[in-house]
């Protein structure tokens, strides 16, 4: 495990060392312009609406974005219609002196990445460009207007197109029939948004989760998080999914939304179980027969039978 | 104490918040009262009231029909929705809330502070449901979920600030087979702040969760996990980010506490706009002192990607290693196996306007100890030492108003030693078309099989299953269309079947036809019919047929604007 401890370090120094590389590497003009609160570039929405976008200025009001016109502390480059759209002092320029190139970012046209960076100036917490950009989402050219309106106001919660269900549905329409399954978690039912678990905006892995898998059923199903005094561990939360190594979470036939019917689930990998003498006497599933009862860890039973 | 000092430093927060407030919606008022007149700005008060008449027509197994949550019956708030904005359009609360006072409730509540970059959310559901439906009498499952979380950017280049609290019941008295059920009570606080360093942004955190197991199963427990994240982006080429964070869980009757420590540095570069190469390495270390079996002590991970984008075609690929170190059933020594996964993805777009997907994902085990012994030794080679995975997916328009879709998924898993292996397939297809400007149809299909081999009984030779396949089989078909039938009445019809293997065999189909209607601009009536079919022929229930039912459902809405 030595090198691995390295790697990390390794890894970890690299980390730190970076920025510091990037702090004293900068220009100090760049360094300088950043502190700056406003550009001189930077016009603000009044002047924006005040003789030409005026129907725009109706909508921007109505929205939450116009928040950052009453900001104090925001700087120009995140209020108002030049926090996406760009400084607009190039722009007036352009449009004054007839000029085709209106010197305008038009956030509409923008890539999954452009248009990331645009929106993380503002909402870094919400998403990275980092993660975005690696997503199966960004890998299909989706952008951030995909799914929110940048100037109307919606009933939706985060500007969100339709409800957070309804939208994610509208594309992966083949999820549908799975959330209708015998057992599903009760996502149509509205108990439930497919954001509970997914993270649109970030998360390389296929499933876009938001967290370990092991740790984002427990965040629900916290009884079944531990520690235990005896784990089901470590074949199954390590060297196989976890949790999905027995459940599959969007809907299956099997009550529990279990993969495998009876014993079956139990067997695909206790194999040595299934011509067992003393197993074969008591018929059932190996939890619902009485006996191991406490899959998914015991506090006084090694083989969790109580 | 400190949770009533952290709620009241919320409370006092948003007060603060709101004290500039109406100062700064009169001078912004003022600012654009020249402007107002032009646009037509929305009510500063508007709501949505639904009043709603349910009969669930249920003839059957009422348990089985409330599995997942308890609909209403009789008249009820169907639901209210409250939207407030400033004198100049800025929308700053909404509150949407449906069936209030049913045994199934919830909301969610949306603040935002107009003077000030703070926001408050707070969402409350209420659940009834049968977890684990039977023949015999049993009290329902209930459920209850609260959340707060107050963001707040603070003024002057200060971090951002963001203070959770959720509290989770549940209990699920039911579940005979477990002596007292399922149930716990849960509270968590969480504090986070993120503010720049540097060229980057630092993000702590700080989580506190406490736990009682309301059975008295589990021990109480106190969980503390401390967080840290530091990342930046430079020259918009390359990005940089690490992350630390320790969780100690304090159980109520052990001395010692079990700690996990996760370490974890990532990056990415772009070469330029076509090709990108991104890594990362984690170390997680566990140290379960109070865990008497095996466990998996530490696992160290690597992570590389590249993606390149050839014209219309983008594929990407990675490997992934994982080493684990495992404790074994008494603590006296640790293995080492090691779980590599490979795979490789191509997408991209196709002539007329179709787009394809293709993956293919391979994972291999090694190192793994030969041999052991199951049940007392909890290294025994129980695992799937080989998956293949392969996914592909084609969608394309079809002619003018239609879009069709098609996916085939395939899951090979192998235990070479015990000579085990079974495979799922899944595939599903569905077209979506727009057959005048007044009508719309939807089809959806899918079915899912699972095929073994080798040394798993799946015809349960032995009885083990009582006579029942270990394998469930799954189809489902949906249809849905939309009619307008003219400018203020829409009619919608939809049919699901699903037919599933389970036991025996599964037999549910959904059939419903709503109708809905604008009166006013503000007035709108819904009328709705369902017939919901469960017929479930697994020779396990006791009496047969025991948890079958059938609804015809008649729900009248009656929505109204002020």
């Amino acid at each position: 495990m030595g090198k691995w401890r390295q790697l990390t370090i390794a890894a970890a120094v690299l980390a730190v060392l970076t920025p510091l590389v990037g702090i004293l590497g900068a220009p100090r003009g760049a360094r300088a312009e950043g502190d700056k609160p406003a550009s001189p570039q930077y016009l603000g929405t009044e002047a924006c609406t005040a003789k030409c976008h005026k129907k725009e200025l109706a909508q921007h009001q109505a929205s939450i974005h116009s928040k950052t016109d009453r900001d104090a502390s925001a700087t120009a480059d995140k209020k108002g219609c030049e926090a996406c759209h760009g400084p607009a002092g190039l722009h007036k320029q352009a449009v004054d002196n007839d000029d085709e190139n209106l010197q305008m970012e038009k956030p509409a046209t923008m890539s999954s990445k452009q248009m990331t960076q645009v929106c993380a100036k503002c909402h870094a917490t919400t998403v990275s460009v980092l993660k975005f950009v690696d997503t199966e989402h960004a890998a299909e050219g989706m952008t951030c207007r995909d799914c929110h309106v940048m100037h109307q106001d919606k009933p939706t919660d985060r500007k969100l197109k339709q409800p957070t269900n309804e939208l994610c549905l509208s594309c992966h329409q083949s999820l549908k029939v799975q959330l209708k399954a015998n057992a599903h978690h009760p996502v149509l039912e509205g108990r439930l948004k497919c954001t509970d678990c997914h993270n649109p905006h970030g998360g390389s892995d296929p499933g876009m989760l938001k967290k370990d898998i092991d740790e984002l059923c427990t965040s629900c199903h916290k009884e079944k998080q531990g520690p235990f005094v005896y784990e089901h561990s470590p074949n199954v939360d390590e060297m196989e999914d976890g949790c999905l190594t027995c459940h599959a979470p969007h809907g299956t036939p099997v009550a529990k939304l279990v993969k495998l019917s009876g014993r079956g689930l139990c067997l695909q990998c206790h194999t040595d179980i299934a011509t067992d003498g003393r197993h074969r006497a008591r018929p059932g599933s190996c939890w619902r027969s009485g006996c191991h009862i406490r899959l998914h860890g015991s506090q006084t039973d090694p083989l969790m039978r109580r | 104490m400190r949770k009533p000092i952290l709620l009241t430093l919320m409370v006092v927060s948003i007060a603060c918040c709101s004290l500039p407030t109406v100062r700064a919606q009169e001078g912004a008022a003022a600012a654009s009262q020249q402007q107002a007149s032009l646009f037509d700005l929305p009510d500063p008060w508007s709501a949505d009231l639904t009043l709603s008449w349910q009969s669930l027509g249920l003839d059957g197994s009422l348990q089985r029909y409330n599995k997942y949550h308890v609909p209403p019956s009789g008249f009820f708030v169907g639901g209210l929705g409250i939207r407030a904005t400033s004198p100049v359009g800025l929308p700053f609360f909404r509150l949407n809330a449906y069936d209030l006072g049913e045994d199934d409730t919830g909301g969610e509540l949306v603040w935002q502070s107009v003077a000030c970059p703070a926001s408050l959310r707070w969402s409350y559901s209420r659940s009834l449901f049968f977890a684990d439906p039977s023949t015999q009498a049993a009290v329902s499952s209930k459920r209850n979920d609260n959340a707060l979380a107050l963001n707040w950017n603070l003024p002057g280049g200060l971090p951002t600030v963001e203070i959770g609290f959720q509290h989770q019941q549940l209990g699920e008295p039911s579940l005979s087979r477990l002596g007292g059920g399922l149930g716990f009570d849960s509270n968590k606080w969480t504090a986070k702040s993120a503010f720049p360093v540097g060229p980057g942004m630092v993000t702590l955190s700080y989580a506190d969760v406490d736990f009682t197991d309301t059975t008295g199963f589990l021990p109480a427990s106190s969980t503390k996990v401390y967080g840290a994240v530091y990342s930046l982006e430079l020259a918009d080429r390359a990005s940089v980010s690490a992350r630390w964070s320790k969780a100690e869980v304090s159980q109520t009757g052990f001395a010692r506490d079990t700690e996990t420590e996760l370490w974890e540095v990532q990056g990415r570069y772009q070469f330029d706009s076509n090709l990108s190469l991104s890594g990362k390495v984690g170390e997680r270390y566990n140290d379960q002192l109070n865990t008497l079996n095996a466990y998996t002590q530490r696992v160290n991970s690597a992570d590389l990607r590249l993606r390149y984008r050839l014209g219309a075609v983008t594929i990407r690929s990675g490997v992934n290693r994982q080493d684990f170190e495992r404790v074994n059933l008494g603590h006296t020594a640790v293995d080492s196996p090691g779980r590599e996964t490979t795979w490789v993805s191509v997408r991209g777009h196709l002539p007329r306007g179709a787009r394809f997907a293709a993956r293919y994902e391979r994972q291999d085990l090694d190192n793994v100890p030969a041999a052991a012994i199951p049940n007392l030794a909890d290294v025994s080679p129980l695992y799937r030492n080989r998956r293949d995975k392969v996914d592909l997916r084609v969608s394309s328009p079809l002619g003018k108003y239609a879009q069709g879709y098609l996916f085939a998924t395939r899951q090979d898993v192998e235990n070479e030693v015990r000579a085990l292996s079974f495979r799922s397939s899944t595939a599903g297809a569905g077209v979506f078309t727009q057959l005048s400007p007044q009508v719309s149809l939807s089809l959806d299909a899918f079915t899912q099989s699972w095929n073994g081999a080798a040394a798993l009984p799946l015809a349960d030779p032995f009885g083990l299953n009582n006579g029942l396949s270990t394998l469930a089989d799954s189809q489902a078909f949906t249809l849905t269309t939309f009619y307008d039938i003219d400018p203020a009445t829409s009619l919608s019809v939809s049919y699901t079947k699903y037919r599933g293997t389970e036991g025996a065999l599964i037999n549910d189909y959904d059939l419903g036809v709503a109708v809905r209607r604008t009166l006013r601009p503000d007035l709108s009536c819904g009328l709705e019919w369902r017939r919901y079919s469960h017929d479930d022929n697994d020779p396990r229930i006791a009496p047969a047929g025991g948890l079958d039912f059938q609804s015809d459902l008649w729900r009248v809405d009656l929505t109204t604007s002020f």
